[in-house]
């Protein structure tokens, strides 16, 4: 029985993982180039830069789509990281489920509040 | 073990450092979202704070720059793939995923600038 049970697979590791480990490529690959420009070149005013507030481009579904994407699934990776962060710096509690749900479940928060926004900020506009 | 175990080596330091990345880019993801948020009330709300975003945003790169550095150089060890039977290197995968790192940067640094006009 037990034997059965160990032999099945382990679906929420793989979801999880799966979750970490693309939020991590999202961040790496897509970040930066946000960070420096709709950060630091649009708002010193050096080059004129698509705003985040832009109601014409968020109406876009494809902008929605790429906008959750951007912004929500890093969250994933950033909740395991700074779990495992607080128990390297010895906060044990850190591996407690109880802090298992606060963190992912902050990822999810996260992802549906990004949904939220972007579904009420700006109409669908094809 | 002692508090300041991740003082005492270099690649501890770093460890560290890859890891508390997540902290400063989380918090610029949230203040972009904010900022789609108040989009219609953006002239009120949002924009009186951009020199502040600036601020936080020369902050944010280099931690950025730092978790892109380190998290695509470990594809080469976590990846491994097989081309017509052969294993492909790891410097082969470590270069694609920098390549795929500067085009998509290229691409979406294009966009952006295009999009504004």
């Amino acid at each position: 029985m037990s034997e059965r049970a160990s032999s099945r697979p382990a679906l929420a590791h793989l979801f999880w993982w799966f979750m970490f480990a693309q939020g991590g490529v999202i961040a790496a690959i897509l970040l930066p180039v946000h960070i420096l420009f709709q950060g630091i070149l649009g708002p010193l005013g050096i080059v004129k830069v698509a705003e985040p507030s832009d109601l014409s481009l968020l109406g876009n579904p494809i902008v929605k789509l790429y906008l959750l994407v951007l912004i929500a699934i890093p969250f994933f990776h950033f909740a395991h990281r700074l779990r495992y962060l607080l128990v390297d710096f010895g906060v044990h509690a850190a591996k407690s489920i109880p802090a298992q749900v606060i963190f992912y479940g902050g990822a999810v928060a996260v992802m549906l509040a990004t949904i939220y926004v972007l579904l009420t900020t700006a109409p669908l506009s094809f | 073990m002692p508090a300041n175990w991740w003082t005492r080596r270099g690649h501890y330091f770093w460890y560290v450092v890859r890891e508390f990345t997540s902290l400063p880019l989380a918090i610029w993801l949230l203040w972009f979202l904010l900022q789609i948020y108040s989009a219609n009330s953006y002239q009120t709300l949002s924009k009186q704070f951009l020199p502040a975003f600036a601020v936080f945003s020369i902050f944010c790169l280099p931690f950025a720059l730092y978790h892109s550095w380190t998290f695509l150089s470990l594809a080469g060890t976590i990846i491994h793939l097989k081309l017509l039977d052969r294993p492909v290197s790891s410097r082969v995968i470590v270069a694609t995923q920098f390549a795929a790192w500067i085009g998509a940067s290229v691409v979406i640094g294009f966009l952006l600038v295009w999009l504004a006009r």
